[in-house]
């Protein structure tokens, strides 16, 4: 393995919920929103059921390999050029997920907050921060996941019980009017971000020190970063309503400018846009890492650090390229990417997995692990 | 040799990071505005009204008043659109013009009629606007005429117009502290119309643009609200008294205190009750196919000023009251309900989202040719106040007397 670091299964469990609430706390709730208006938050309920599948499919490929790496298990299945080819898609798929990541953060910025700061200014600093933790190795990015968790939580807490007053129950009537079809096209939308991004977890997988708890771990983080999903969703509806926060490109953002307490506690949108800049960063972390660290394996190469800021450089500029505009990027966002995923993240690695099935590589389950 | 270069970088790096943001604006190169007024000319473009805060007026150092200054600047632009006047007015103005703190927005009643979609795009698409300013409508003028009068009490008009629609709409009921963010949810929001609160000028407008009219004890001419402006989608179609504006209120649970007054049991005059806590229920139905709304209000209210010849320290007094005060209530929002009916056609209650929630399958039906299905509405009424203090004496002054 290109890095000898290890984490706790406490701090793969806070990474899973940044990963997932990463980019997905600023839009998913507008895409879900766009689909099912009013009952959006049924959508988000829905699609973590599905995260909550996939995630016990990632669990069982993981702890069928506990000891090696994704490209390591693929070449081990597949043979040296078809299981680098496979491994590579995987690249792919971090590197497009960094991109886009970043690129949404810097739309947010330049939109909401900095119109005049050129977006390559902000997606370059941004990676700079990403590239310098993904060099310092897992471990590192672990112990940030440690020393960030709690200030998540307080936001996180501080949000909902200031956004409360603003409810409007009835927002969230009628329930299922126009029946389960708009509700389940938004969870197909949710399904594919973030929850199919989760595959991109499995390569750090191996890193984590107790395969089993590990196992857990992944499934409590989901379960973390899903509902807390949920919750903002039912917020965004209960307070925007259906149809403007499907209207809106930023709604968590929109709803955080309603906070208002007293003559005292307004203006606090920017405090709050501090939990999507920790939890989007370790999104962009993780698929930074991930993508260097698979093509290092690819490669062979013993360590993955000359390939960070040549990395950096060439995300910054994806970053820019992936999207001539952000109607490009809601379009792409909407209509494109949940079917990318399911190709890319759940068919290939289904796959490989009857694959392994049939050649009867890695540890069977309830096989005893040799530690 | 190495290391040395490193922390050059390093240098370097904090250097270019730390020296400040890429758009800062320092406090004194912007120019903070207060309140906006909006005017449709008659070519079809927009008259754009900015008053700006001459910071030294304001200032506790500068001696408060301001000396021989207003306290406020009016500079107005036109252009087809708020964003190229606002552009436009930069050539007229020494800083760059700051909406971050907009407390008011006023619409020119005109433009009002002519709608307001197209104008307002901008305000809801920017940055910088925010969604916690008032928006009222200018009654029977234009903003920019509203934004040029001096304010007793307050030296800058903004914080009055805002302060006095704030503590209006919740002791008496008749105007509403609505938000920007809150009227572009109703332009857009189906099965519901919007109002907006009224301004106007009572007294002479030329002499309230004179700093003179502040200088007396009772000025020449001042801001006050009136009821309601009734839109249809995004257009103005006429005003509200303040009795049917009260109606309103009652319908969307609005009322957080207000005064009613009832004739005497017996007798000429009148007893005052305050209410507090007004609830409202709307209960949309399907009678044999026909839609009816069932509107429920309950209030708790206390005695407050009582010119008849009774004891209330009998509780069939009180009862007789409360009858009489539900009456009344009733009646307040039946006139609502009928001018809203009959002389507009516009939902302004939300009773057709009130559908929408309650009877889908009825509403998808009905959503397209909701204005001529809302007036045909039969609206029930109950209310059911309680009264629960009488403040400090048992019997009125006038039974005092006669004792």
């Amino acid at each position: 393995m290109p890095d000898n670091g290890k984490i706790e299964p406490a701090q793969f469990r806070k990474l899973v919920m940044f990963f997932i609430l990463g980019r997905a706390i600023l839009i998913t709730p507008t895409f879900l929103a766009e689909q099912a208006k009013q009952d959006a938050w049924i959508s988000a309920a829905a699609g973590l059921l599905f995260g909550v599948l996939i995630v016990l499919l990632l669990r069982k490929m993981g702890t069928r390999f506990p000891e090696s790496t994704l490209p390591q298990y693929s070449q081990g299945i597949l043979g040296r050029w078809a299981g680098s080819a496979v491994a590579f898609l995987f690249f792919l798929h971090a590197l497009l997920l960094c991109s886009l990541t970043t690129r949404s953060l810097s739309v947010f910025m330049a939109s909401t907050m900095m119109p005049e700061t050129p977006i390559q200014w902000i997606i370059g600093l941004y990676l700079f921060i990403a590239a310098v933790g993904a060099r310092k190795g897992i471990e590192n990015i672990g112990k940030t996941a440690d020393v960030f968790y709690p200030l998540v939580v307080a936001l996180f807490i501080i949000f909902v019980v200031f956004v409360t007053p603003q409810i409007e129950a009835e927002k969230l009537q009628p329930v299922l009017a126009k029946g389960m079809a708009p509700v389940l096209s938004g969870a197909y939308q949710v399904a594919g971000f973030p929850y199919m991004n989760l595959v991109l977890l499995l390569p750090i997988f191996p890193f984590v020190s107790d395969s089993r708890q590990a196992a857990k771990s992944f499934l409590q983080g989901t379960l973390l970063g899903g509902g807390s999903l949920c919750i903002l969703t039912l917020l965004c509806v209960a307070v925007l309503g259906g149809p403007e926060t499907a209207n809106e490109l930023f709604p968590t953002y929109e709803m955080a400018k309603t906070i208002e307490i007293g003559m005292f506690v307004q203006r606090v949108e920017a405090i709050m846009a501090l939990m999507w800049f920790i939890t989007i960063y370790f999104q962009v972390v993780i698929c930074f890492y991930v993508a260097i660290t698979i093509l290092a394996q690819i490669f062979r190469l013993t360590d993955y650090r000359p390939l960070v800021f040549p990395m950096a450089f060439l995300l910054t500029a994806f970053a820019q390229l992936i999207a001539p505009s952000i109607s490009y990027l809601i379009d792409f966002s909407r209509s494109t990417w949940s079917s990318y995923t399911l190709t890319y993240g759940l068919l290939i690695l289904v796959l490989l997995a009857l694959a392994a099935v049939r050649r009867g590589s890695g540890r069977r389950s309830g096989e005893a692990s040799p530690s | 040799m190495y290391k040395a270069i490193r922390l050059t970088l390093v240098w370097a790096l904090a250097a270019a990071f730390l020296s400040g943001c890429w758009n800062r604006r320092e406090l004194n190169e912007i120019a903070v505005t207060t309140t906006i007024g909006l005017d449709r000319l008659n070519d079809g473009n927009i008259l754009l009204s900015d008053q700006l805060l001459y910071a030294p007026a304001i200032s506790p150092i500068g001696g408060g008043g301001g000396g021989d200054r207003a306290p406020v600047t009016l500079l107005s632009e036109t252009g087809e659109g708020i964003q190229l006047a606002a552009r436009k007015m930069t050539m007229k103005v020494s800083k760059k013009i700051y909406v971050g703190q907009l407390q008011i927005l006023v619409l020119g009643e005109k433009l009002a009629r002519s709608g307001v979609a197209d104008v307002l795009d901008h305000i809801a698409r920017d940055h910088e606007y925010r969604r916690d300013f008032f928006v009222i409508v200018a009654k029977g003028m234009t903003a920019n005429e509203v934004l040029r009068i001096f304010t007793p009490l307050e030296s800058i008009p903004a914080n009055k117009l805002r302060d006095s629609l704030d503590s209006s709409s919740k002791a008496w009921g008749a105007s509403g502290a609505i938000q920007i963010g809150e009227f572009l949810s109703a332009l857009t929001a189906k099965g519901q119309d919007p109002v907006l609160s009224g301004v106007t000028i009572q007294g002479n407008p030329e002499e309230g643009s004179e700093k003179e009219s502040v200088a007396r004890i009772q000025v020449r001419s001042e801001l006050a609200y009136t009821g309601y402006a009734v839109f249809k989608k995004d257009r103005l179609l006429g005003w509200l008294n303040q009795r049917e504006s009260k109606g309103v209120n009652y319908v969307r649970g609005k009322i957080k205190s207000t005064s009613v007054s009832v004739p005497c049991p017996e007798g000429k005059h009148t007893i005052t009750v305050e209410l507090l806590n007004t609830k409202a229920k709307m209960k949309p139905k399907l009678v044999n196919g026909e839609p009816a709304v069932n509107v429920k209000i309950s209030a708790e209210a206390s005695i407050a000023d009582a010119q008849c010849n009774i004891d209330m320290s009998n509780p069939a007094t009180i009862n007789a009251i409360e009858k009489l005060v539900n009456e009344e209530i009733r009646d307040t929002v039946k006139d609502a309900v009928k001018t809203a009916q009959t002389d507009y056609k516009a939902d302004i209650f939300g009773f057709g989202s009130a559908f929408a929630r309650s009877k889908p399958k009825y509403w998808s039906g009905v959503e397209k040719k909701w204005s001529e299905a809302f007036p045909e509405i039969r609206v029930q009424v109950s209310v059911s106040t309680k009264i629960r203090e009488i403040f400090k004496t048992k019997r009125s002054l006038i039974r005092q007397m006669r004792e």
